[in-house]
């Protein structure tokens, strides 16, 4: 009875107390500079509706919501809905229709899109949409500052054939000493559906397998947070995905080049070994425009304004020719 | 006067024999009705549990369809689908100008020449069988290994890469087949090893074709044989021979695969003879491939391996059962260390020795654990007692130590405790002295592991493991068991509750009747008689354990490893199927290993609850009789 | 009671430390849970300091979230100085206006100057999510707002969910605070990649799609129930199947989504685009995860809870009843609908009820069907057909698993999961305190009509 009362008292002071405080924060007023994404004249794409929905790499996930709310705030009668557990259901989510958009961190392989060819007669088309560089993740308290490609395929490589280097388990393999030297290597990865996962296993591991060890982490963000929960921890992971805790280790190609921490400038210059091009894919039939909804959402990613966003969640924008190439061949 | 009419005195009528009859008829139907419909559902119900399993095994059945294969004439009208395919780009030529830069053995006639997927190596071979490999960076060093592809008294005829450019498949003319990797030594030198051989053609061999886009390969032999392999398998998966091929003047001398691996042409000089309707979707599954150690490529030794998918062009796709059931029974084993122990002592302290406000209260209380979504356990498992456990690992091991140790001292001088103490039934203070017992060995567990990691371990337990070979992750099966084993205790707990509970009054009272001490009415009446009970309890635990998904996804690192160590990972049926069905592509040979993972999840506990269910009964039964 | 020997004594120790040990780890959890989901939106204290390193001095203003004490062993293997450092502290800045991040570790003994100051403000704005710093200059519509780092903002108020000095605020306001934080959370969309705003959708998700289950479910489980009770006769293959129909109650969940994904999403759905929808293809309508997948895959879950509480209702209600009903002439199917059902009701709802309560805290199956990482658009609206069946929801219990590990802002995430796990207890608590006391209820009743 006393219990109830109390919540009886509660639930009116929040009644009271609440409108002061709410009202300030309700509309998402969004008026982002016009000339960034010019707007088109035809009244059509003013009122953009129906859903569209995402499906595919965890690596963009976080752009594909920050893309979603700037264009919903434009166009508020349209619905996009977005799942993302790897790139490699965007292909599936593609080909069995049940995403438009199949946001990928690598290029289909020929496998999936002979898949594809298979069920439509012709390839998925792939729009590169941002730049992101792979970055290798410690805890902070690890005095380590870099690694060598090669370093990197002793650790996670179970076969190493790319350069034989010698199998990496302790840290005093990586040249760490004093109490640091006989601790053991706690090494995270992605699970095989991400294609971070399968762009590591292609540039650090020519292909090869991964040790049995490795631990499979479902998400970029987890394999951060375990790092930084473990102190022995190395993982690889987006550059974005950096939080308190963790240390970003800089990398080298080879012995004997310097070894360099991402930043945008190395990854455009390519001089960053773990640079890569992210994609959207989208079913676009051959000689015709995409419909009109994912058309508008496409030249919303590729304007200036979308491609300024990239540069929030750690990714970089891809170069202009680039973008003025694809944008012809969608008829923007 | 007339007479009045009876029904006004009244009385009510009876209806009369058509309405009685129609009422009647009436009420039959709605009778059959109702059955008609509540039978329908039932059934309905029945027959969609059933259609569970069918369609479970009817998706993943397909996978041990044997291969087939089916000759069939070229059309007279050339069809697009039916075009020759091209020859499979693979990279084998190698430019004359950099064959000169080597330095050759003399006398070496090059009749084969292969390179590497990743164009360091070349191999060359002659018909003799002799082959050397070259390493291209090093191209005055000469062969870095010579050796015979063949046993010397037969020649090479067909040699070939298989899809990826791994592994290479040799064929002579006495028919042996025999498939090669390129492997590391212990000093880092590459060299041409030799792996297995497959099961040996009746004829010499004529050609090889690999199959584009996985590991298979066709064989031609002289006597006009055809068979299909796959890389792990060393049996064929499919063959027959075809005499007048053979016999005729026109005998085919190469095979090709088309893209999708579903025709293999037969060519003759470039000329298309005939072609093979092939149906072979899944030759990477077996029962082998499942459940024994495979010899995959590029590795070093079979080994049992679960990598699924890698998102790249040529990858062979790895599917071994064996981690991942190792894995499931590993946490379940750990999960039920933990579980059964504290449940099955709790059960029998709140029978045997609480009052029924307080036992009934204390049952509930447990049984709240039970309300705690499997979500919120992993979790905390993963971001806070993983953490922990890795920082205070020997505090947890001497906590388990001194505890135990605490009571048995605790037991031996009951005596000396106050008078108020040591009344031991229905009593909370029991429970509040135990209370206090074990935050007094926590401390002291954590003051002695202090001390203890500086004297001994080095100033770290982990570091200290990892010199003795034993590898420490955080997220391992230890963490995984402490926390399953929360979850699944108040499934154990309740029903051993349930079974000691239920045991007849009169047998226990009986027993002190007859001056039987606690311990012994314990050990002689109680335990046996809710053994079955127990027995089942444990078994719906381990099933519970063995289902659990969420725990597992979360709190370990979801590694694929073949061992019990407890300091180590795992990688479950269930959490594999958690992160890998969204990414699989439907009717593809990994989507129907998932559904076989499924199914064995389904089987297996199925029959777990089919057991303990039955022990119940049976149980029961028993009981009865006694009452 | 008989006597103790050694053993026994020792069996008591033992069985009492068990049960203590058990009590102990649930009262541990329930506090972690309570203290650390309460605490989230209780108003901290803000702080300001001047931190030094590497010869570069700062001032950092925020809040305190967690200290962290290094051993000297710690500090030297880590290649810090052990005489200089020690106790470092994480602190959330908030949006500095820099390229450093909302939350970052600071070193205690590198620190000086600490103030409190009470016109530092928290701000809570839309796009950038928290901000610490001192109101300069405020407007009708805009307000300036200068940070630690000396940087100058003008912000638009419209974009300003919550303001306040928490330093200055008394008991009462800081109650109102929290008050108002909890409903901003339970009564909004999630933003910033599920690491800010609220739960409303998950709620919601969660509500509606084990509602639609409940509908689905409990026709179906019922007559089942009442199928196997009382029509199937009680021959061998019966019992058999009555078995298997309870004993599906243990089937792993994740069992149970591969066959939602293989035949509702994939066979079913697939069909029935192609039949009723075949000019929107290949945009599949229901041939995609969605809610009445979500359903239909939780009703089938529960099936067998309902089934199980059904029978044992039906089998409580004393043979009298129906006895009587009989030789008053009635047909079977009288005595059932007059007779039994109306006593045995509150047996099938105590069902449903628990079938709810099993299904609100489901996650593995929900991942294959329909339950999705961020769907603002809630399934229900006031436009026909009100609920949305083909539309991807959130759900509490995937939202704790995304929150919890998957965040990419895992220090401003992970404190809200405890939040977020008190809305899921709280939610299936009060749901089983409801089948438990219909339970009771009903066995009341039962007595009464018997006796």
């Amino acid at each position: 009875m006393q219990f109830s009362r109390f919540s009886v008292l509660g639930l009116l002071a929040c009644a009271l107390l609440l409108p002061g405080y709410v009202s300030a924060g309700q509309q998402a007023a969004a008026d982002f500079a016009e000339q960034e994404y010019p707007a088109l004249s035809s009244p059509a794409l003013s009122k953009l509706t129906g859903t569209l929905s995402s499906n595919g790499s965890d690596t963009l996930h976080n752009m594909m919501m920050l893309w979603r709310r700037e264009f919903v705030a434009k166009h508020p009668q349209l619905n996009i809905q977005i799942q993302s557990s790897g790139s490699a259901t965007a292909p599936v989510a593609l080909i069995e229709g049940t995403a438009s958009f199949g946001p990928m961190s690598r290029p289909m392989i020929m496998a999936e899109q002979r898949r594809f060819r298979n069920r439509f007669g012709y390839d998925a088309y792939a729009v590169p949409v941002a730049l992101d560089m792979l970055a290798l993740y410690v805890h902070q308290d690890n005095p380590l500052q870099q690694i060598s490609m090669a370093e990197l395929e002793g650790v996670y490589a179970q076969n190493r054939r790319c350069s034989y280097h010698p199998a990496v388990t302790l840290w005093g393999d990586l040249g760490l000493t004093g109490a640091w030297q006989f601790r053991p290597l706690a090494v995270y990865g992605r699970n095989p559906a991400s294609g971070t996962y399968a762009f590591f296993r292609q540039r650090a591991l020519c292909n090869d397998d991964f040790q049995n060890k490795v631990q499979q982490l479902p998400g970029a963000a987890a394999v951060v947070r375990a790092v930084s929960l473990s102190v022995n921890g190395l993982g690889y992971s987006g550059f974005g995905q950096q939080i308190a805790g963790v240390k970003m280790l800089a990398v080298s190609k080879d012995p004997e080049s310097a070894a360099i921490l991402p930043s945008a400038e190395h990854a455009l210059s390519g001089a960053y070994p773990l640079a890569r091009l992210l994609y959207i894919y989208v079913n676009k039939p051959p000689a015709q425009l995409l419909p009109a909804a994912e058309r508008e959402f496409m030249r919303f990613i590729l304007s200036a304004k979308g491609q300024q966003l990239l540069l929030s969640d750690g990714l970089v924008p891809i170069p202009e020719e680039l973008v003025s190439q694809i944008s012809q061949e969608l008829g923007l | 006067m007339k007479q009045q009419e009876p029904t006004t005195l009244g009385i009510s009528r009876l209806p009369d024999a058509q309405q009685r009859q129609r009422r009647a008829v009436k009420r039959r139907l709605l009778d059959s009705l109702w059955y008609g419909l509540i039978s329908l559902a039932g059934v309905t119900v029945i027959v969609a549990l059933l259609a569970i399993f069918i369609y479970l095994m009817s998706e993943a059945l397909p996978l041990f369809k044997p291969a087939t294969a089916e000759l069939r004439p070229l059309p007279v009208t050339p069809e697009t689908s039916l075009a020759i395919p091209p020859r499979a780009v693979m990279d084998t030529a190698i430019s004359a100008e950099v064959l000169q830069q080597f330095a050759l053995p003399l006398s070496f006639s090059i009749d084969f020449q292969l390179q590497d997927a990743l164009k360091r190596y070349v191999i060359l071979a002659n018909r003799s069988g002799e082959a050397c490999l070259l390493q291209l960076s090093r191209p005055t060093a000469g062969c870095i290994q010579r050796l015979s592809l063949t046993d010397r008294t037969v020649s090479l005829t067909a040699i070939t890469w298989l899809a990826g450019q791994q592994s290479l498949i040799t064929g002579d003319n006495s028919g042996q087949l025999k498939q090669w990797f390129l492997l590391a030594d212990k000093d880092g030198q590459v060299r041409l090893s030799w792996v297995k051989p497959f099961q040996q053609r009746n004829a010499a061999i004529v050609s090889l074709a690999a199959e584009p886009g996985r590991s298979g390969f066709a064989v031609l032999d002289a006597a006009g044989g055809l068979s299909l392999f796959y890389s792990t398998l060393s049996k064929p998966l499919w063959q027959k021979r075809f005499p007048d091929m053979a016999a005729a003047r026109a005998a085919p001398d190469e095979l090709r695969f088309n893209a999708t691996n579903d025709q293999l042409w037969l060519l003759k000089q470039e000329q298309a003879l005939s072609f093979l309707a092939v149906q072979n979707k899944h030759p990477e599954i077996s029962w082998r491939t499942l459940w024994q150690k495979v010899w995959y490529e590029s590795w070093q030794q079979p080994e049992y391996v679960w990598q699924s998918s890698g998102g790249a062009e040529f990858y062979q796709g790895k599917y071994s059962l064996v981690p991942l059931t190792v894995g499931t029974l590993k946490a379940a084993f750990y999960a039920m260390l933990v579980a059964v122990p504290l449940a099955i002592l709790a059960a029998l302290y709140s029978v045997c020795y609480l009052a029924e406000p307080l036992r009934s209260r204390l049952s509930n209380l447990i049984e709240l654990i039970a309300l705690f979504p499997t979500v919120i356990i992993g979790f905390l498992a993963a971001i806070w007692l993983a953490p922990a456990l890795e920082q205070h690992l020997l505090a947890l091991l001497l906590f388990v130590a001194i505890t135990p140790l605490l009571v048995f001292l605790l037991a031996k001088y009951w005596a000396v405790l106050p008078a108020f103490l040591q009344r031991p039934t229905g009593s909370k203070l029991t429970l509040l002295l135990m209370l206090l017992l074990l935050l007094l060995s926590a401390a002291a567990a954590f003051g002695l592991a202090a001390l203890a990691e500086y004297y001994f371990f080095d100033g770290s337990l982990q570091s200290w493991l990892s010199k003795q070979g034993i590898d420490y992750q955080q997220r391992n099966a230890l963490v995984v068991g402490l926390a399953m084993g929360f979850a699944v205790l108040p499934v154990v707990f309740s029903l051993s509750y349930d079974a000691l509970a239920q045991i007849p009054k009169q047998l226990t009272l009986g027993a002190y009747a007859l001056g039987a001490n606690q311990w012994q009415i314990v050990q002689r009446i109680m335990l046996p008689v809710a053994a079955p009970g127990i027995l089942a309890a444990m078994m719906l635990g381990l099933s519970r354990a063995i289902g659990e998904t969420m725990i597992i996804l979360m709190a370990t690192g979801n590694n694929p490893i073949t061992n019990f160590n407890v300091f180590e990972g795992l990688r479950s049926l269930t959490a594999t199927l958690a992160i890998e069905l969204p990414e699989a592509a439907v009717n593809s040979s990994h989507y129907r290993v998932l559904f076989l993972v499924a199914i064995l999840l389904f089987i297996f506990t199925f029959t777990c609850n089919t057991l303990a269910d039955l022990v119940r009964q049976r149980l029961r039964r028993n009981l009865q009789r006694l009452d | 009671m008989g006597q103790y020997s050694a053993q026994g004594r020792l069996l008591y120790c033992f069985a009492a430390l068990s049960t203590a040990f058990i009590l102990l780890l649930l009262l541990l959890l329930s506090v972690l849970m309570l203290s650390r989901g309460l605490s989230l939106f209780w108003p901290a204290e803000l702080v300001q300091f001047r931190y030094e390193q590497a010869g570069q001095s700062q001032v950092v203003s925020g809040e305190v979230v967690s200290r962290q004490q290094l051993s000297a062993q710690q500090l030297q293997a880590a290649g810090y100085d052990p005489q200089s450092l020690g106790q470092r502290l994480l602190v959330k800045q908030g949006y500095t206006g820099t390229a450093q991040p909302a939350f970052r570790w600071y070193w205690q003994e590198q620190t000086s100057e600490w103030q409190y100051p009470p016109d530092l403000s928290l701000l809570r704005h839309q796009q950038l999510g928290d901000l610490f710093g001192v109101v300069t200059a405020q407007s009708d519509s805009e307000l300036e707002l200068r940070l630690a780092s000396g940087r100058h903002l003008t912000l638009d108020k419209a974009d300003v969910a919550i303001w306040v000095q928490p330093n200055t605020l008394n008991w009462l306001s800081k109650v109102r605070l929290f008050l108002v934080q909890w409903w901003q959370f339970l009564s909004s969309e999630p933003r910033e990649a599920n690491s800010a705003g609220g739960i409303l959708p998950a709620i919601i998700g969660t509500l509606v799609s084990v509602m639609l289950m409940a509908l689905l479910v409990a026709p179906i489980g019922i007559m089942a129930g009442i199928y196997l009770h009382e029509y199937a006769k009680d021959s061998r293959l019966v019992r058999l199947v009555r078995l298997s129909v309870h004993n599906l109650a243990g089937v792993p969940s994740v069992v149970f989504g591969v066959f939602g994904l293989g035949f509702f999403v994939y066979v079913l759905g697939g069909s029935i685009d192609q039949l009723f929808y075949a000019e929107q293809l290949p945009q599949p309508t229901f041939g995609t995860p969605g809610l009445i997948w979500v359903s239909l895959t939780l009703a089938l879950l529960t099936l067998p809870v309902v089934i199980v509480a059904t029978e044992e209702g039906l089998a409580r209600i004393p043979v009298a009843l129906r006895l009587g009903g009989y030789a008053l002439g009635a047909t079977k199917a009288e005595v059932l609908r007059k007779l039994i059902l109306p006593v045995a009701r509150p047996a099938f709802i105590t069902g449903v009820v628990l079938a709810i309560s099993r299904a609100a805290g489901e996650v593995a199956p929900l991942i294959f069907v329909g339950v999705v990482k961020y769907a603002p658009s809630l399934p229900v609206s006031l436009e026909w057909p009100f609920v949305h069946a083909d539309q991807q929801i959130m759900s509490l219990g995937f939202h704790i698993y995304d929150v919890g590990l998957q965040s990419s802002n895992a220090d401003a995430a992970e404190p809200r999961v405890y939040a977020i796990a008190l809305v899921l207890l709280l939610l299936i608590g009060s749901l089983n305190l409801l089948a438990m006391r219909l339970r009771q209820y009903y066995r009341v009743q039962t007595r009464d009509t018997t006796s």
